[in-house]
């Protein structure tokens, strides 16, 4: 039986939708398709005959899916890449300087924005963003210390305040 | 604030509404069980229209095929909504590797324009597989802006009792033409729909009730099918598209 169907669709988007449009917005840098993403995920899932161990298994597993789904939609020779604001209905806009931050976060290199994403919000270990992303641990903690070094002088040049960036601090990663 | 929580409060602002997510699940539900609640007359060609619909809409979509494996309780379908073959030259050697027939380039003032492979998994009511088939279609436009679409697919057992538009015989080959109309209605209207038009969808074969659109919304799928030795052909089109222009189409793929 495929795993997705009308008995757990509502949990698997009210679970994942949210996250996979981030990942796409990471990895594509802008969520003009990301119901297009979200729906390729479904339907993999809707489509494989899949069995996970428990929650984190299913989690992963969509995650590395949404990756090579961004990777498929990256390739297409016809990819209409758009970098310009997101879809004012998809991103609620209650908080400027969130969404500043974003705005900053977009301006780092594709795995710097994944790694980011994944070890700030989901509060995955380097190690397992590497097994997701399929990169080393040492690729993805030079992503994090590279996304951390630019994100910290672009905010502390613009708002001349502290984020926390130092090492040693309470969000720097090993 | 900690650095962790700024970024978490910045990712959290980007999200689907609770009604994107309500319509997404919808759709998901919908297509997952699409055969099940549509058993009997010409479920499949409800699904080929979905799935044309959303192909113009551009996203990966669900849809259907003309033919179920016996004891098939249902067919889920998927495809890219991007163009795998490029050219006619392309799908027809995906054609060939697969045992079917030759796109052609151009055909009745309709010139290719992009084609895909539609993957079909059939369920038994249990839900166990019945088969996995691949089934090729191309989308041909002409210089209106028109498109039809020209599907071929492995010939499967199933059961067709439903009464067709019209039928024509072609150079011997027996060809069923299907005009069906489909009333998409906002989700929300969905169990408050007119008694009237629930009564003409359970009587006509060729008036469909689907929700999800953003408005009740009128459009018509018009299609031709045919087998040719073991393949079976569906030309289709929901443009304004006549019934002579496809049969033309159809009169041209087997004269061919």
């Amino acid at each position: 039986m495929p795993y997705m169907d009308k008995r757990n669709a509502a949990r698997l988007v009210n679970d994942y939708a949210d996250m996979i449009m981030r990942i796409g917005l990471m990895y594509l840098k802008q969520t003009y398709d990301a119901e297009d993403i979200c729906q390729e995920v479904f339907i993999k899932l809707m489509s494989a005959e899949l069995t996970f161990e428990d929650r984190e298994h299913e989690k992963a597993w969509i995650i590395r899916t949404t990756i090579n789904t961004c990777k498929d939609r990256k390739k297409l020779a016809f990819y209409r890449y758009w970098s310009g604001e997101p879809k004012e209905e998809l991103v609620s806009g209650d908080d400027f300087t969130g969404n500043d931050l974003l705005e900053e976060i977009k301006k780092l290199a594709k795995w710097q924005r994944v790694a980011i994403y994944l070890y700030y919000y989901e509060e995955y270990s380097t190690a397992e963003i590497a097994m997701l992303t399929g990169r080393t641990k040492s690729s993805v903690q030079k992503d994090l210390s590279r996304g951390r070094k630019f994100l910290k002088n672009i905010l502390e040049s613009e708002y001349g305040k502290d984020y926390g960036f130092e090492k040693g601090g309470a969000d720097y990663a090993e | 604030m900690q650095n962790r929580e700024k970024i978490k409060k910045a990712f959290s602002g980007v999200h689907f509404s609770e009604m994107e997510k309500s319509l997404m699940t919808d759709r998901i539900s919908e297509a997952s069980l699409f055969a099940k609640e549509r058993t009997g007359k010409n479920n499949m060609k409800m699904k080929r229209w979905q799935r044309v619909a959303m192909i113009v809409a551009g996203v990966l979509v669900l849809g259907g095929t003309v033919g179920a494996a016996a004891g098939t309780d249902m067919i889920r379908s998927w495809s890219n909504s991007f163009s795998d073959f490029k050219t006619a030259g392309k799908i027809s050697q995906k054609a060939s590797e697969l045992g079917m027939n030759s796109f052609p380039d151009e055909i009745a003032g309709f010139e290719y324009s992009g084609g895909n492979t539609v993957h079909n998994t059939g369920e038994d009511e249990a839900g166990n597989s019945t088969g996995d088939w691949d089934e090729l279609e191309a989308e041909y436009k002409n210089e209106d802006g028109k498109s039809i679409y020209i599907s071929q697919s492995p010939v499967v057992e199933g059961k067709d009792d439903q009464q067709h538009t019209d039928e024509v015989v072609i150079d011997g080959t027996t060809v069923l033409y299907d005009c069906d109309e489909y009333l998409f209605l906002p989700p929300d209207m969905e169990g408050k729909t007119d008694q009237k038009l629930l009564d003409r969808e359970a009587s006509d074969d060729h008036f469909f009730i689907s929700y999800g659109s953003d408005e009740p919304e009128t459009k018509f799928f018009k299609n031709a099918s045919f087998v040719i030795g073991d393949i079976r052909y569906l030309i289709f089109s929901y443009d304004e598209v006549s019934e002579d222009e496809l049969i033309s189409v159809v009169r041209e793929l087997i004269q061919k």
